[in-house]
């Protein structure tokens, strides 16, 4: 049995890019895994945040690389590795939301969170921060605006990760956005 | 729904390019007329660019020291039922070196 130790330096060397840290990691070296959590944590962690909440954002990060690490295996490079651990990240903040939505036994579009949102105080007189904008949505609204709006997804592909119909996330999407720009300060 | 509520539910569909011709016509019609309307549209226009130029912001703690432990024990795991393939282990304490036992600095200096 062999045993590496991994250790980290400021001046450690760089190897031969992604590509060939993927290779690395998938065959169980770790300092290679540390160097594309490097790259791509701060990407991962705001994705959670904005998604789901600061507060679950380090656990799920975490778990978002734990997975990550288990199915290195089966990226095949048909994709960019930083898009195929992004929808790997959806999928499992996807995942969390679903188990707190049975947990506490409530609907997904969760209306009392709407209507929670639609009485903050506006504040006309000065422009909130975005991102605390985006945690005042409600979840299904929340979830569909980051999708969109933020990281770019399509509709289509927001319906086969959410499992609702294109026409759900288009109206979601909207509402999402007229209750951003009353958090923002427009109305 | 109000006559106003049709027009600007429509306003979403027609920034990301999603209304079909004869609606998107109509309503740039209505928006020459409308100066509501179209005051609304920029200020969804400035929702969607705030959005795009939102930052990615790394996480405020080391979160590496976590995950190092938990695929490390996998590893070994692994290890156990499969001998003689490559261990990885951890050093104890983490990857991070140089951060005082702070756990504030991780590997990527976040």
């Amino acid at each position: 049995v062999t045993t590496a130790v991994v250790t980290w330096s400021p001046d450690r060397p760089k190897t031969g890019g992604i590509e060939s840290d993927v290779a690395l990691a998938a065959g169980g070296d770790a300092s290679a895994f540390e160097r594309m959590y490097c790259t791509h944590v701060a990407k991962v962690h705001s994705l959670a945040r904005r998604m789901i909440g600061p507060h679950e954002a380090d656990e799920i990060t975490q778990d978002v690389f734990v997975r990550a690490w288990q199915k290195l295996g089966t990226f095949r490079g048909d994709s960019a590795f930083g898009t195929w651990l992004y929808r790997l990240a959806v999928n499992v903040i996807i995942e969390r939301r679903r188990s707190h939505a049975i947990r506490n036994n409530r609907m997904a579009d969760d209306a009392g969170a709407v209507d929670r949102a639609m009485i903050l105080p506006v504040r006309s007189d000065l422009r909130i921060d975005v991102d605390h904008a985006i945690e005042q949505l409600p979840p299904g609204a929340r979830e569909i605006f980051v999708l969109h709006d933020v990281e770019g997804y399509k509709h289509r592909e927001i319906a086969s990760l959410l499992d609702i119909a294109s026409g759900t996330s288009k109206r979601q999407l909207h509402r999402a956005r007229m209750l951003m720009r009353r958090q923002l300060g427009a109305e | 729904m109000s006559m106003h509520e049709q027009w600007t539910d429509m306003l979403s569909d027609y920034l990301d390019g999603d209304l079909p011709e004869a609606e998107r016509k109509a309503l740039e019609a209505h928006l020459l007329e409308c100066a509501g309307c179209a005051r609304t549209l920029e200020e969804l226009r400035e929702v969607i660019d705030a959005a795009k130029a939102l930052p990615s912001m790394p996480p405020g703690i080391d979160l590496w020291r976590g995950i190092s432990a938990r695929i490390d024990q996998r590893a070994a795991g692994a290890a156990l039922r499969l001998a003689g393939n490559q261990v990885r282990r951890a050093a104890a304490g983490g990857p991070c070196r140089g951060d005082g036992g702070s756990g504030r600095s991780g590997p990527c200096g976040e």
